[in-house]
């Protein structure tokens, strides 16, 4: 009985240990940003990029937009950007991305989601010059590898290795010293569109992609009718705050203090 | 045997106080060491490495999206050091606690770093550093302790 038993449990190690060596880890583990993603009723959605970079990154913003509408789920269009640069500041439905001498302040690149929920509503791809405008980084290889990567950032994609000096995987979302490869950095690869597909694969009652609802940007707020509900007074009775539900998360606040 | 026992008593107590004393004089300073390399905000900090042996020099303003107060940069045997100052120590600890464990994303902000980045915290500070020297590295972590976030 004893060396049945043995026996049993070593034909178990044997097969898992099979197991283990027939279906290794795999590099291609789920590399989503938790849970963030765009809301939207339908696939494919088309996110707009806000172009407020210079003439010297044009084209890698093109590539870049050009290489991420390869994906299924979704598409992406180069349009005015609303800031500048140096603020690169958010718009509601979109992605800003922006490039200026941000500082020597340790990053290539910074990618910004704003989010109700995992709901992405806004998000910004900072290029830092500070860096680019010097070697070893000012190679297009380095500006398709940053520009890409911020971009899928702003998607709702988290990088599928940070090791910069090991081998590269021949995606922008892997960390490297050598973009160029090979293989390749610069681009993303099917793992990528992959992951995009799967984060993409349900859809949303609700939308975040596009335009703020309208009347929402330039919403008259001297007036109190378009102040929407009064959801608190002040106990001395001076000050009050209104909300304006404007509907998918966008809301004005509208805080006022009573003349005597 | 009374007054050998009470010599011996005696004596033990005599040994007792004088090694009291000794512990006592040997306690004063590892307090003021202790007291002394207390880190609480950035000039703490710079006495801190500086009694480590370290070259300290001012540096720059430094700005990062990601977190509230303006920056200094402090030069660390030449190597820059980012130091961002809070008004108390649990307005630090809410922004530290948004930096992920790798240092790759600091709440919905993703970075992508020139070289490694190693975060540390102390009293109202969090004090970073992108880089790999390893003097540099053991320098702020014989100060600061070990690092909470970075690789």
């Amino acid at each position: 009985m004893r060396n049945k038993k043995s026996s049993y449990r070593s034909v178990l190690m044997f097969v898992l240990m099979l197991a283990l060596v027939a279906f290794p880890a795999s590099v291609s583990a789920g590399h989503s940003w938790g849970s963030y993603h765009w809301a939207r009723t339908s696939n494919p959605f088309t996110l707009k990029l806000g172009d407020n970079v210079t003439s010297t990154w044009d084209s890698y913003l093109a590539t870049t937009s050009a290489d991420w509408s390869q994906s299924t789920v979704l598409d992406t269009t180069i349009v005015s950007g609303s800031t500048t640069g140096r603020k690169c500041r958010a718009t509601a439905g979109r992605v800003e991305v922006c490039n200026a001498s941000y500082g020597n302040n340790g990053w290539l690149g910074l990618a910004s989601i704003w989010a109700s929920g995992s709901h992405i509503t806004q998000g910004t791809a900072k290029m830092n010059d500070s860096y680019f405008n010097s070697a070893p980084y000012n190679t297009p290889a380095y500006r398709n590898l940053v520009m890409c990567q911020e971009v899928g950032h702003t998607f709702g994609l988290d990088h599928q290795d940070e090791i910069q000096t090991n081998t590269n995987l021949g995606t922008c979302m892997d960390y490297t010293n050598n973009p160029s490869g090979p293989p390749s950095n610069e681009h993303p690869n099917q793992h990528d569109y992959d992951q995009l597909a799967t984060i993409y694969a349900h859809l949303d009652s609700t939308t975040t992609v596009g335009s703020a609802p309208a009347g929402f940007a330039n919403a008259d707020v001297h007036a109190q009718e378009n102040w929407g509900t009064k959801v608190r007074d002040s106990a001395d009775g001076r000050s009050a705050l209104f909300v304006r539900d404007f509907g998918n998360g966008f809301k004005i606040f509208t805080f006022v203090t009573w003349a005597k | 045997m009374k007054y050998h026992i009470q010599f011996v008593l005696l004596l033990v107590i005599a040994i007792t106080v004088s090694g009291c004393a000794g512990n006592a004089s040997a306690t004063i300073s590892p307090t003021s060491t202790i007291e002394s390399a207390i880190v609480e905000d950035q000039a703490s900090l710079v006495a801190a490495l500086q009694a480590e042996g370290a070259a300290i020099e001012a540096g720059d303003p430094v700005e990062q999206d990601f977190f509230s107060p303006l920056g200094n940069i402090i030069k660390v045997n030449g190597a820059d050091v980012q130091v961002f100052e809070y008004e108390s120590a649990e307005a630090m600890e809410n922004e530290a606690s948004q930096v992920a464990p790798d240092g790759g994303s600091i709440g919905t902000s993703m970075v992508m770093w020139v070289d490694p980045p190693h975060f540390y915290k102390a009293g109202r500070i969090i004090v970073l550093y992108i880089g790999s020297d390893e003097t540099v590295l053991s320098l702020l972590e014989q100060v600061l302790g070990k690092q909470f976030a970075g690789r």
